[in-house]
């Protein structure tokens, strides 16, 4: 059964502490959390979270296009590594694909 | 000379000689080229692919020149395929290849050193270079505030450490 809409979007309360923390904080501020089931929200757009697969935080941007989804689908907890397209570039200095 | 792994043929396709190959790259004329790829990083063996269709993923269908049935093909299956790194296409001023980053020195801004770069990883959200540690691995984002630059000369990728909330 889905989600009761009255109750609005989960959010683990310690990680909200920790985004008006980071808020206040530095640039490259990474938020740690263990709630993978924690829904990401409009306000979290452009913070970093470090997201626990079971044995390390993975860093996660967030975007527009990430919002209403879990932080626990951008950290996968089983390991499969993929073959980096040879011929992918990046830009030296903000390593925005080129 | 150095060769770059461009893709693999996974398995035989239909009864003519097809072969279906997953391919990493950005760009498929590199594997299309007149003068063919390697089947190894080190020996001259040679094979001239022609591209036929798309399938699911980063699959295409290809014909092999000189393969026209299904038993000759499906001896391919596995194939391993490389071209020359002198054959892809320079860079522009200011970018690199992310294959280039793999085994680079990670340093903060002031010199320290962070560990040394395994490779790029991407899990959905963004790309993150992977680093190994002195204890384990780690990830930092690929991308600023907490990338500085990539000093190809000296094999330096310079990035803000960051901090944990």
């Amino acid at each position: 059964m889905a989600r009761s809409t009255w109750k609005g979007p989960f959010v683990h309360p310690s990680l909200l502490k920790k985004v008006d923390k980071a808020r206040a904080g530095g640039k490259n501020v990474i938020i740690q959390t263990y709630s993978r089931a924690s829904v990401i929200l409009p306000h979290f757009v452009g913070l970093t979270f470090g997201v626990y697969n079971g044995h390390k935080f993975i860093p996660v941007i967030v975007t527009d296009n990430m919002i209403g989804h879990r932080l626990g689908e951008f950290a996968p907890t089983r390991t499969f590594i993929a073959h980096t397209a040879a011929d992918k570039k990046a830009e030296a200095t903000s390593g925005k694909a080129a | 000379m150095k060769r770059v792994l461009i893709g693999r043929i996974t398995t035989a396709h239909g009864v003519r000689g097809d072969v279906k190959v997953q391919y990493f790259l950005e760009d498929l004329d590199l594997m299309f080229g007149d003068a063919g790829v390697y089947t190894s990083d080190t020996k001259p063996d040679r094979i001239l692919l022609t591209y036929k269709n798309d399938l699911k993923g980063d699959v295409v269908v290809c014909s092999v020149k000189g393969v026209t049935d299904r038993n000759v093909a499906e001896r391919l299956r596995g194939t391993q395929l490389y071209v020359d790194e002198a054959d892809l296409p320079q860079p522009d001023e200011g970018t690199v290849y992310l294959r280039e980053l793999e085994g680079m020195e990670a340093v903060t801004p002031d010199g320290k050193a962070l560990g040394r770069v395994l490779g790029v990883r991407n899990f959905g959200a963004s790309d993150l270079l992977e680093i190994k540690g002195k204890k384990e691995n780690y990830f930092i984002p690929f991308c600023e505030p907490f990338l500085v630059e990539i000093d190809k000369e000296n094999r330096k990728v310079v990035l803000n450490e960051p901090d944990i909330v």
